[in-house]
């Protein structure tokens, strides 16, 4: 009696943190079907009468000042390079650390975590700086390499990688397979939660990254979409259907993958217990 | 661990001596430019004037850092305001984040019907960017026509200047923080609940415990080690603020939400004092290594205790 009691207080309770938690993105996408003249109403319009896509046409009609699909397509390629190049980068290198032996083996490990204590915020000049040497300001490589071979990737893949039992590696030895094939073949398919939840993470890291995007792009075509809204805030600022427009059109493939994947990115957030 | 003698390994091929350095090559190249050399080359840019169109330096010594503690400078006065500025935030932001997470971790757990239905909603934020987040919760708090202030005057009274007055503007970062990344340590503290035994609380009920006291001599003590992960990451998280105030209030009103993040990036890219700001970095980087390490030295001293 007294559970059931609390089991529906408990879902009243949830039910409406869940309804705060949504209201914004639902705010979000009303205003941006809402006419330009009826975002400021007063009292503000609930649900969108009459529904326009006219923000979404003046958005995407500038392609000069503020190209979205060229945005979209910037970060798309640079959050899909950094993944699958930090998830090789990172396999690779922790394979060697789980299974080979060889001199500097454990300083190397060391090293890889012993950074894992240094603020984030001392990287930003001096790796602006190296990007400028390189040349690749305002280029695709300054948003795809930096980041990309981690320590994290190195440390989680490389406790996976322990765990497998050596002995399906052995017999695989003995049928004649090479070390890469091993490594291809039989320790990266078995990895596959722990490759897929760190390739999530690095999707969603990059995707979403601002500081470091707004930093090294300046003209309008090399932006990244969360940098490219930005923009358009310093070119709608009081445009407010247009703002929303963009905002949506930003958020949404992040939100979409999110959705498909989240149950199982969530499974491999508790097994391996680690935060971006 | 085989003890098979290999007789005189060759250099490359499987069981090359340097096959696995081949391994290691890609990642401790990248490893070290863009992780260990910029700790040192930071350091270097500190004690140099940096000259962004030449890309060098000018080595002047202590000459940054000095400047840092010198009164009557302009990086002196802002910095330390803003260093104030980031520790209110860190101070105001890191007990709701940790408390409200923990809130909807026990929320979502046990029997609790629609509990992944639940955990979705409030774990979506988290894969948005700070800029959608702070466009979104500008449009919300705005001043004249945006929905909060449209409540207020619904509910009889005054509407309020969120984004323009204090202690409004922190309130208003404050809450779209926490609705963006709350999600996270909720995510985290689902699975550390969901580690305890069962039994533990079987055994509790047994000895007459009711609910409140099972989650404080059980849920509580569980719960530590991810507890003590969640409040590091989440101090670090708030110290490094900087899309909420760049994009929701400029920084202002009157400074006041001008964090270090925001000024070490300002000084370096819109001032283009590159060598001020990497000593600005060494010098924050140093007050939260610290505040880190003290953090992590207080929850083991509390084990002790325990």
């Amino acid at each position: 009696m007294k559970r059931n009691r609390y089991l529906r207080f408990s879902f009243i309770l949830a039910l409406l943190v869940a309804l705060i938690f949504l209201f914004p993105l639902y705010w979000m996408v009303a205003t941006s079907f809402k006419l330009e003249s009826v975002t400021t109403a007063w009292p503000p319009q609930v649900f969108p009468n009459p529904i326009t896509l006219d923000n979404y046409r003046t958005i995407i009609g500038n392609p000069v000042d503020t190209p979205v699909f060229q945005w979209f397509f910037n970060s798309a390629l640079a959050a899909t390079s950094y993944t699958l190049g930090s998830i090789a980068v990172s396999a690779l290198a922790a394979y060697a650390l789980a299974r080979l032996r060889f001199p500097g083996r454990q300083l190397y490990f060391w090293i890889c975590i012993a950074s894992l204590v240094v603020p984030g915020v001392i990287f930003l000049i001096p790796n602006y700086i190296t990007i400028d040497t390189l040349g690749w300001v305002d280029r695709y490589p300054a948003l795809i390499v930096p980041g990309m071979a981690t320590a994290t990737g190195m440390f989680l893949l490389r406790q996976f990688f322990l765990s497998i039992p050596s002995e399906l590696e052995d017999s695989a030895r003995i049928d004649g397979a090479g070390r890469f094939r091993i490594f291809w073949q039989i320790v990266l398919p078995l990895s596959k939660p722990v490759v897929l939840t760190y390739g999530l993470m690095s999707f969603l890291n990059n995707w979403n990254d601002y500081l470091w995007a707004l930093i090294v792009t300046y003209s309008p075509s090399m932006r990244t979409l969360p940098v490219g809204l930005m923009t358009l805030q310093g070119r709608y600022i009081h445009q407010y259907g247009t703002m929303m427009a963009g905002a949506v059109l930003t958020a949404l493939p992040a939100l979409i993958l999110f959705l498909l994947v989240q149950r199982y990115f969530v499974k491999g957030i508790v097994l391996t217990g680690i935060k971006g | 661990m085989r003890a098979i003698a290999r007789p005189r390994r060759s250099l490359f091929g499987d069981e090359g001596r340097l096959t696995p350095y081949l391994y290691l090559l890609p990642h401790a190249i990248l490893f070290f430019m863009f992780v260990i050399y910029p700790i040192f080359k930071g350091f270097w840019v500190s004690l140099t004037e940096w000259n962004m169109f030449f890309n060098e330096g000018t080595f002047v010594g202590l000459a940054n850092y000095a400047r840092l503690f010198n009164p009557e400078s302009i990086q002196n006065a802002y910095y330390w305001q803003a260093l104030k500025a980031t520790l209110l935030f860190v101070v105001i932001s890191v007990p709701p984040l940790v408390l409200i997470s923990l809130g909807l971790a026990v929320l979502v757990t046990g029997n609790l019907p629609w509990r992944s239905f639940f955990r979705t909603i409030y774990f979506m934020p988290t894969a948005l960017t700070i800029s959608v987040v702070a466009v979104m919760w500008r449009w919300i708090f705005q001043g004249d026509v945006g929905f909060a202030n449209w409540i207020l005057r619904t509910l009889g009274s005054d509407a309020i200047p969120w984004l323009t007055t204090q202690p409004y503007a922190w309130i208003s970062i404050l809450i779209a923080t926490v609705w963006w990344t709350v999600g996270w340590n909720m995510i985290l503290l689902v699975s550390g609940l969901n580690a305890i035994p069962h039994e533990q609380y079987e055994a509790a009920t047994i000895d007459g415990a009711n609910s409140w006291k099972s989650f404080l001599y059980i849920t509580l003590p569980n719960l530590r080690p991810i507890l003590l992960f969640i409040v590091i990451t989440t101090v670090i998280a708030s110290f490094n603020l900087f899309g909420q105030p760049q994009l929701m209030t400029g920084g202002g009103p009157s400074r006041s939400t001008f964090t270090v993040m925001f000024y070490i990036y300002g000084e370096a890219f819109g001032n283009f004092r590159m060598g001020s700001s990497a000593a600005m970095s060494y010098v924050t980087a140093v007050i939260m290594l610290v505040a880190t390490l003290t953090q992590a030295r207080l929850f083991s001293a509390k084990d002790q205790d325990s």
